[in-house]
């Protein structure tokens, strides 16, 4: 009998974790290793041209190209989120969470809704170059986006609040007793930070950054959008592969390869001590 | 701490700013006479109206909710009983299923995304609400598993011996005592999957087929063709219904804590 | 005769090949309170847990009420237990909690209603039926899992070291609330604890159990008065143990030899010249002597004094051996490097190696 509920209670989750994440995985890895024919087939082989590919000069630029911008975009994130954070926690507790559901409601709305509402306001035409016209502060209309700016402003603002909610949980763990008793024992408000607030939120910094940076890599419809297919991310050059050339084994290589850096990051954030229910946990 | 309180709010102010920006856009210019959203030129409720006949709009509209509730159903369901059974039973294998769980959490999207449309083609399925449905329990079960399993982490475990002890058998000790114990866990896993399900773009880009196209599918769609007014109108009234409900959910928790504190 | 309501038949229990319990046997009797006391680790919560059926037994038999349950699931045994974090059901009321019993056994809610009324009364608790377990103070919340327990009349109650989360004076409190309802009720209860002044207070009987064996069971007061291993007059109590040698016996007199080189002249109970003892002597049962050399006289230099309202607890020195006494306040004394006390050999107890394992 017992066996029988264990049984009830896990094949079903057994199931799912073989043959929707594991037998996925495996079979584009086994992809990444095939050739394949200029018509988008399969050619079954056991090549490693795939994974040389990658560090071909043309990809290599674009994986550059895309972890810095995930990684600019990482920053300003921590910039925005962090004093943002501090200052809310400063608040009353029932503001406090008034305030952070008002970081969660424009996301609960699709986040190409969102999107499209950038473009409304940053394109030539938009409301920006508008009121700048009229106010008369510029002649010609400013290129807010179709370029780095665009894709900055949309990717920041996508992953804002995978930012904000890590860094907000670990902010307002601080026990405020530990800030006083820091400046009791003589630490000026720069120590306090530096030495006291800063090591103890660290962990969900780290936690927002793994949040926002490996979703930066593959946001490929924001740079569609916003960066008007001029700014290739790793997530635009996968998405090609697959739909586009139809170069399934070189597109299975890279997702392989984003795949092995994603999990060099979980290790890391492992030994800094984050805890991986954290991730999922908002 | 009350240093520069006046800069701490403007901060705050233009980081909400800055999050509502084309939100607020969207909704002022579904009420636009000019269809082209370059200006506000006059009030009209005309593009509520174009909505409701729309067929594509709202086909994709009725996908996405298909889809988000049939998904969200299964994955809840899978998702609970699975963070249930994770703790209480031991197998061969425990580790690296758990392990697995994650994998669909911190890989990028279109990693998943890419890997089930292959799996589906190797399979010769055809892309469609089906295939749609099955992806987003890929990647929402695990959102399901962890919700569930930060409650069941602070339950009292002795509740189950507790029920068990009262003479409850397994299935009454599961549907009286453990599932209404862990609701908080299930109802916030059951929103986030929702969410992350309404919200998709990446998986349901390569896993969805013609046929059902999903809104999030349609509107990308439609910028590169084109957007209509009736968008802004439909982004309202989503904005509209959510807000709602966050306002409900929020009067019935103050109302559950003044009864609770009336006392 | 009592009529016994648990019998216990040479119970083991293994945990991937380490014993916790090792074979015990005992009674317990119909409305009895007898307790199972021992240090943590020592098995007694697992042997309660063996009675409620949440443990199984390795081998050995258990009975309730003359049937055997050995092989019977918790569910459909007719005991229950009340747990050592009460383990509330937080989404519940009060009412529904306590109910909740009578209410998978398909009672008619009627008698639901009236029989959970009856409880509440009984612990009470009128007035809060309504309540969810999160807005009950701790006592409040001891009383709901007791009532729990109580209402569905089980032969047994298990009692699982339930006062051990509350504080210092609830506990007194909640201690004679127990003993109140029990009494009330005609339940058997079986409680678990590790304190012993709980043990001592409540129980008809006590049970100490140390390393998965019972030491001894006896009323608190044999218990006290009469240890019979070293393991029990050291738990219940002070004690002041020494090994000891017989010297020589004469009639019903025999003088033994302390490991301290000191004789003594004590009751012969049929010793053997040589043979080994250990003699306890309680903190109270010293007396300061006046005279420098009676019989059964101790020279302590003494080391601390400890105040203690009533009384002043004295630890000291004879030779190397650390001792520890009692002098009441009232006494005429004042401190002093070096005390002389004597003792009465009718109220200290001797075991004989034999008594030992």
């Amino acid at each position: 009998m017992k066996n029988k509920s264990k049984f009830l209670y896990l094949s079903p989750v057994v199931i799912y974790a073989i043959v929707l994440i594991l037998f996925p995985i495996l079979y584009i890895l086994f992809l990444s290793f095939q050739t394949n024919d200029n018509y988008g087939g399969i050619i079954y082989s056991l090549t490693l041209n795939n994974y040389i590919k990658i560090f071909d000069i043309v990809y290599l630029r674009v994986l550059f190209k895309s972890a810095s911008i995930a990684f600019i975009t990482t920053v300003i994130c921590i910039l925005i989120s962090y004093p943002f954070c501090i200052f809310i926690s400063e608040k009353k507790p029932n503001v406090q969470k008034i305030l952070i559901t008002l970081v969660m409601v424009p996301f609960l709305t699709n986040s190409l809704i969102r999107t499209y509402g950038w473009i409304v306001l940053l394109r030539k035409e938009g409301v920006f170059n508008s009121i700048l016209q009229s106010l008369n502060i510029c002649d010609g209309p400013i290129s807010f986006m179709y370029n780095n700016l665009g894709v900055f402003i949309g990717l920041v603002y996508t992953l804002l609040p995978f930012m904000i909610l890590p860094v907000y949980s670990s902010v307002s763990k601080i026990d405020k007793k530990v800030l006083e008793a820091s400046e009791d024992l003589g630490a000026n408000a720069y120590h306090t930070f530096t030495k006291v607030i800063i090591p103890q939120t660290l962990p969900g910094i780290f936690n927002g950054s793994l949040m926002v940076f490996i979703p930066a890599i593959g946001m490929f419809f924001i740079a569609d959008l916003l960066g008007g297919g001029k700014i290739m991310l790793v997530g635009n050059l996968i998405k090609n592969q697959f739909l586009v050339s139809r170069n399934w084994p070189f597109g299975a290589a890279i997702s392989i390869f984003l795949i092995v850096i994603t999990f060099l990051l979980v290790k890391l954030y492992k030994k800094s001590g984050g805890n991986m229910d954290d991730l999922g946990g908002f | 701490m009350q240093r520069h309180r006046h800069l701490k709010n403007l901060f705050i102010f233009l980081v909400f700013l800055f999050l509502y920006l084309p939100i607020i856009t969207l909704i002022v210019f579904s009420f636009n006479t000019s269809p082209l959203n370059i200006l506000f030129e006059g009030f009209t409720l005309e593009w509520y109206g174009k909505l409701f006949s729309n067929t594509t709009l709202l086909e994709a509209l009725k996908n996405t909710i298909i889809v988000s509730v049939v998904s969200t159903g299964i994955s809840t369901f899978i998702g609970t009983l699975a963070a249930i059974g994770l703790q209480k039973y031991n197998f061969v294998g425990k580790n690296f299923i758990n392990k697995l769980l994650y994998v669909p959490v911190v890989i990028p999207e279109i990693v998943l995304g890419i890997s089930l449309l292959s799996v589906y083609t190797l399979l010769k399925l055809n892309l469609g609400l089906g295939t749609l449905i099955v992806s987003h329990i890929a990647f929402s079960i695990p959102f399901v598993i962890i919700s569930v399993r930060t409650v069941l982490n602070s339950m009292n475990l002795q509740i189950e011996e507790a029920a068990h002890d009262l003479g409850a058998n397994d299935f009454k000790t599961l549907t009286n005592v453990i599932i209404p114990e862990i609701m908080p866990g299930i109802i916030s896993g059951a929103t986030l999957a929702f969410t992350l399900s309404l919200d998709d773009v990446i998986i349901s880009y390569f896993t969805a087929g013609p046929g059902s196209n999903t809104l999030p599918l349609q509107i990308y769609a439609m910028i590169k063709t084109g957007i209509t007014p009736d968008v802004n109108a439909l982004t309202t009234l989503m904005i509209l219904v959510i807000i709602t409900v966050l306002i409900i959910s929020s009067l019935i928790q103050v109302r559950k804590m003044k009864k609770e504190y009336a006392r | 005769m009592k009529k016994v309501m648990v019998r216990l038949d040479n119970v083991k229990k293994k945990y991937d090949e380490k014993e916790i319990i090792k074979g015990i046997s005992l009674d317990i009797y119909e409305g009895e309170f007898l307790t199972l006391l021992g240090p943590s680790g020592c098995g007694k919560t697992t042997l309660l847990r063996t009675i409620s059926g949440l443990e199984k037994v390795s081998s050995g038999k258990i009975y309730i009420d003359e049937e055997d349950v050995t092989d019977v699931i918790p569910r459909k045994r007719e005991v229950n237990t009340i747990f050592q974090n009460f383990a509330l059901f937080s989404h519940m009321t009060v009412e529904k909690n306590i109910g909740f019993g009578l209410k998978m056994k398909k009672v008619p809610k009627s008698e639901i209603k009236s029989r959970v009324k009856e409880v509440i009364e009984l612990i009470q608790m009128e007035g809060f039926e309504d309540r969810k377990p999160t807005q009950l103070s701790g006592g409040q919340q001891q009383r709901v899992a007791l009532a729990r327990g109580i209402v569905n009349k089980p032969k047994v109650l298990l009692l699982d070291e339930p006062l051990s989360s509350l504080d210092m004076k609830l506990r007194k409190q909640m201690q004679v609330e127990l003993k109140r309802i029990q009494k009330k009720m005609g339940i058997t209860f079986i409680y678990v604890t590790h304190d012993q002044d709980e043990a001592l207070s409540m129980s008809d009987r006590v049970a100490i159990i140390n390393n998965g064996v019972i030491e001894q069971i006896d009323t608190p007061r044999k218990l006290y008065d009469a240890p019979k291993t070293k393991f029990v007059a050291d738990f219940i109590g002070e004690s002041n143990q020494f090994n000891a040698v017989v010297v020589s016996t004469q009639n019903d007199e025999a003088i033994i030899k302390l490991e301290i080189d000191l004789e003594i002249k004590v009751k012969n109970n049929h010793y053997d010249v040589g043979e080994k003892l250990t003699v306890i002597i309680r903190p109270e049962q010293f007396r300061l002597a006046r005279e420098k050399d009676i019989t059964n006289c101790f020279v302590v230099k003494t080391k601390e004094h400890i105040y203690s309202g009533s009384f002043t607890k004295v630890l000291g020195k004879v030779d190397k051996k650390e001792i520890e006494f009692i002098i009441y306040n009232d006494d005429d004394y004042t401190k002093n490097e070096e005390v002389k006390l004597k003792f009465s050999s009718d109220d200290i107890v001797i075991l004989e190696e034999s008594n030992e394992e």
